[in-house]
């Protein structure tokens, strides 16, 4: 008899399992989004620095600007922001630029001394997106770099890895 | 007798685990399309130093669905939907919204945006047979925040025979 009833709650089990597979279907479709690699720099600025004055006794008054700014978008992790010239400075003048870290990410290398190879800036910089961090330009020279006329130098910055 | 009983009941259940499922099945949904998106530094709000553009739309009509073998213009059905994963963030949220009736039967609900979560939620609702219901899809939640990778997720439509 137990077995009999056994028998028969499977048949009803089995019964309302199918009546539940008889009344439903399912369709599928794919979404996809392909977040591409984003590693934007842009500079704003272009500051004349002139090496005019001294006090006597003592080498020329180094000069600063520090009306630039640069904005940085960047999805990936661990970038940095390296400078150089385009090409050498005179003998005897010295031009550095300080870039602000942005804000909540990276580390600011402080005032670094261009040179025409890649010199890192800011380093350790990860998924930001700031157009505020300020860059700072400062020039100096030595009385041996005698009366120099007008130059220009382009000072490139690159984000990377 | 008790032999006979249970042969009886054994035979009465045999058919019904060895035929198959599609045999029995009277109301069947299809799904046409699917959705991709490239998001690059094109997709900056103002460019360098900007965030992404947090919301992205597709066509009205991106996907389409059909509902078909249901027993005349009163067989109401459900629309049941969620997602399965594949490579996902967590940062972002999947939407859908039903554009059109469709041609045929009767169409009801999800005419607003709702979030797709890994839950079945109902969508929408109807009766009869209907076909060429557009929906259209949303995300939300994109940002720099997330990191650069192809992420993928499968949205399930379930039609349940509610009569």
């Amino acid at each position: 008899m137990k077995r009999l009833k056994f028998l028969l709650l499977a048949a009803a089990l089995a019964l309302a399992l199918n009546r539940t597979a008889l009344g439903a279907d399912v369709g599928t479709h794919l979404m996809t989004f392909d977040f591409q690699a984003i590693n934007e720099i842009e500079v704003t600025g272009s500051p004349i620095l002139t090496v005019a004055s001294a006090v006597a006794g003592e080498q020329p008054q180094e000069v600063t600007d520090s009306l630039s700014t640069c904005a940085i978008t960047t999805n990936g992790a661990n970038k940095r922001i390296t400078a150089s010239i385009d090409t050498a400075m005179p003998a005897y003048v010295t031009l550095k630029v300080c870039v602000a870290a942005p804000s909540g990410s990276g580390t600011s290398q402080g005032c670094v001394t261009l040179t025409t190879s890649a010199s890192n800036v800011v380093t350790g910089i990860s998924h930001v997106a700031d157009s505020s961090p300020t860059i700072t330009y400062k020039l100096s020279a030595d009385v041996q770099a005698g009366v120099l006329s007008t130059d220009a130098r382009t000072v490139t910055f690159t984000l990377s890895d | 007798m008790r032999f006979s009983i249970r042969t009886f009941i054994i035979f009465l259940l045999a058919p019904l685990f060895f035929v198959p499922k599609t045999a029995y099945a009277d109301i069947s949904i299809t799904v046409i399309g699917n959705w991709s998106e490239t998001i690059d530094k094109n997709d900056l709000l103002s460019g360098a130093g900007s965030d992404l553009q947090s919301t992205y739309t597709s066509a009205s009509g991106q996907v389409s669905i059909d509902i078909r073998g249901t027993k005349g213009i009163n067989d109401a059905w459900r629309i049941d939907i969620r997602k399965v994963d594949n490579n996902w963030s967590n940062n972002l949220h999947p939407y859908v919204m039903r554009t059109s009736d469709g041609k045929g039967g009767r169409v009801s609900g999800g005419t607003s945006y709702q979030e797709v979560t890994d839950i079945n939620t109902p969508f929408f609702s109807g009766s009869g047979m209907v076909k060429g219901i557009n929906i259209q899809l949303r995300l939300t939640g994109a940002s720099i925040q997330i990191r650069p990778s192809s992420y993928s997720t499968v949205l399930y439509y379930t039609v349940v025979d509610i009569q």
